[in-house]
This record gives structure tokens, sequence and C-alpha cells, in this order.
């Protein structure tokens, strides 16, 4: 269960370890192939990441503009990480910088008023869903799965990334740190608010099938 | 039973780390003595666990069937707006260089043809005079410009006559 980390391991040739970087040189050496090849193997998870930060619909625009950055920059492209790491670097930069100018536009669309293609998310909203309308089982599975798409939008931002990253990326905290740009010792700290946060917002669902919101005030994460 | 309880109950960031793999080994080790001994430990660390694992239930957005194709339009048309913009700025450059190389060279040109004129100004005034040159001494009978006018005058050259179109005798 337990890792001891190792601060003078050597830097790593990443370019010999992971694959993604060899494809990366390839494009940086002109190869459109290569760079379809790795739009084909991110693409899911890459909108999938960024629609923790931003609606559906702008998160296959945003991808997009991901891979556009990815391709511009592969001339100057130097391995000093995982591809992943690197690529999920440049997604937070972007789903960041959509959100802040959403904000400023103050037309941040909050899950449960986006319209046709976004889950009801808030908190507020599945606490006054109607049930007995869906066989027990399936209501079970369709509230668990939108209590938690809530539980994560009531993370913050970082808290929420560094959950992905860790949760459905695979990733080490030394590698949420480079792609977030944070100390190991800051990632330790919000990956565990965050899973406190969580516990907090899913675990009264799970042991008696209390809904969030519906016991006094939904908890949300503060920034860190 | 008290002696099993040595070491301090975890922050939830110990035990965090320690379900992450991420603990140091010595520390991780203590978690897993008090998780066998201390049921509001393993009952903290299961809630953890837990909440951790139900998360595999958050809804997957998948991108539509024409992303990829889309996403690869978008990038090679950007990538030949690209070129474009830089066989234009390389053409500019290329023009701005030419100018740079030329200029001095018309400059040069120019200068020499200058000097070139210069010089050959007192040629070109003597072939310019020529005729009048070669038939000074005749010029030089003729008292003043009235007497020519006198001449006209009389139509001692008129044109009505084909023999006055001649040439006065030398």
């Amino acid at each position: 269960m337990s890792k001891s980390e190792n601060p003078d391991s050597v830097p790593e040739n990443y370019e010999l370890v992971d694959p993604d970087v060899r494809l990366m040189m390839d494009v940086g050496q002109g190869s459109a192939e290569a760079f379809e090849q790795l739009v084909r193997r991110y693409q899911r998870r890459i909108v999938a990441f960024l629609c923790q930060f931003v609606a559906s619909d702008l998160a296959e625009d945003l991808a997009q503009e991901v891979f556009m950055r990815v391709y511009r920059a592969r001339e100057s492209y130097k391995p000093g990480a995982r591809f992943s790491t690197w690529l999920y670097t440049i997604a937070h930069n972007v789903a960041s910088n959509a959100n802040r100018k959403l904000s400023r536009r103050k037309e941040v669309q909050t899950y449960g008023q986006t319209g046709d293609s976004q889950p009801i998310w808030t908190m507020e909203a599945l606490a006054q869903a109607p049930s007995g309308q869906m066989p027990a089982r399936e209501l079970d599975k369709v509230e668990l799965s939108e209590i938690v798409a809530a539980a994560m939008q009531a993370l913050n931002e970082r808290q929420r990334m560094a959950v992905y990253l860790s949760k459905f990326e695979g990733m080490g905290y030394q590698e949420i740190a480079d792609t977030m740009e944070l100390t190991t010792k800051a990632v330790k700290s919000l990956l565990s608010r965050a899973r406190a946060n969580l516990r907090d917002i899913i675990k009264p669902y799970l042991d008696s099938g209390q809904m969030p919101g519906t016991d006094g005030p939904v908890p949300v994460a503060n920034d860190d | 039973m008290e002696e099993f309880i040595k070491s301090e109950p975890p922050e939830d960031e110990e035990l965090v780390a320690y379900l992450d793999g991420e603990l140091e080994v010595d520390r991780a080790r203590e978690i897993e003595d008090l998780l066998v001994r201390d049921p509001g430990t393993r009952s903290r660390l299961n809630d953890l666990e837990r909440t951790w694992d139900v998360l595999d239930r958050l809804p997957r957005t998948e991108p539509n069937d024409v992303f990829t194709r889309s996403t690869m339009e978008l990038v090679l048309n950007d990538a030949s707006r690209g070129l474009q913009r830089t066989r234009a700025a390389r053409t500019r450059r290329l023009v701005a260089t030419a100018m740079i190389v030329a200029a001095p060279i018309i400059m040069a040109a120019g200068a020499f043809w200058a000097v070139r004129q210069k010089q050959e100004q007192p040629m070109n005034d003597l072939v310019r005079d020529l005729h009048v040159i070669r038939n000074f001494e005749i010029y030089s009978r003729i008292p003043d410009i009235r007497f020519l006018e006198d001449l006209r005058d009389s139509g001692a050259f008129s044109t009505d006559d084909s023999s006055n179109t001649e040439a006065p005798p030398k």
C-alpha cells in the first residue's frame, strides 16, 4: 500500500519510457498521423476532464483548443515530463482561462441551469428531485451518479482537478504537482481536504439514503 | 490494549496519503498497526475509501463521433494558415533584404551616372554646338541678327522657289 519517495531520483528520459512522448516528437517532425493518434488516444479523457470545469457543450470546443495548442507547440516541445502531465497542464490552463472569461462576462452556467444537454447536478435540484417514478434500483443508480457529480461540483476547482487526476488519470502526487504547478505537500493537503469534502457529502447518502442538502446546508469546499 | 495504540491517531491527510500509497513506509506500518487495533480509524479509512470508490459512478461525457476529424481539420487549417503567414513573412523578408542590398547599388549607379554626366557635359556642349563651330567663320561675317531678319524679309530664302531652299553658299 505504501511507497517510499525518492527525492534523489534521476530525471527520466521520457522519450524512452513514454510512447506518447515519442508520438509528440514525431508530431514535431511534421507527422500528422502521429498527431491524429494522440488526438484519438486522449480525446475522451480530455473532454471528460474539461466537463468537470465547464458545461459539456463547451468542453468539446475547449478540447479542440487544447489539441490546437499541442499542435502549435510541436516544434518547441521538449519532453520534461510524461506527455499526459504536459497535456493536462494545458487542459487545466485552457479550462481556467475559459472559466475566467465566463465569470468576467457573468455568464457562468451553473449545473442545473444549462438547459438540454447538461444533467441536473445542483445540490438543491437533487434534493428536490421527484422520486418513485422509476424502479428503486434504477433510481438508486441514477441518484448515486448525480450525487457523485454534485459532490464533485461542490469541490473548488483545484480540489476537483486534483481528485480527477488522481482518480481517473491514476496520477501520483508528484505528477499532479507537476500538472498543477504545486508542491507535493500542497497536493497532499488538497486531496485530503477534497476527499474529506466528498465523504461529508456522499456518506450520508450511502449510509441512509439521505439526499445532500436536506439536512442543513451542503458543505461547499473553501478556496485553498 | 493500551500499548497497541502508541502512535497518534492519523489525520485525514495521512489516511488519504495511505490510501493513495503516498505515505512513508514507517508511518504506513504504524497506520496499518492502528487499523488492526482501532475500529475508529478503520471506520474513517473505510468511509474515505467507499466515497472514493463511488466516484466511478461519475457520469462521463464522450466526445461526438466527428470530434477527431473536425479537430484534425481545425488543426491542419490552422497549420495551413500558419504556413501561409510564414511564407508571406518570408516573402516580405526577402523583399526587404533585396531592397537593402539593392539600395546601395542603385545609389552607387545614380552617383556614377551623375558624375559621368558632369564629366561629359563640356563634350556634350561641344557636340551640340558643332554645327556653329564648323560654320563659325561664315557666321562671324554676319554683323548682327537684324541683317538676317532683313534677308528673311527680302525673300531671299523664300520656300516658293525650290532653288531657294538650298543652303546659302558658304
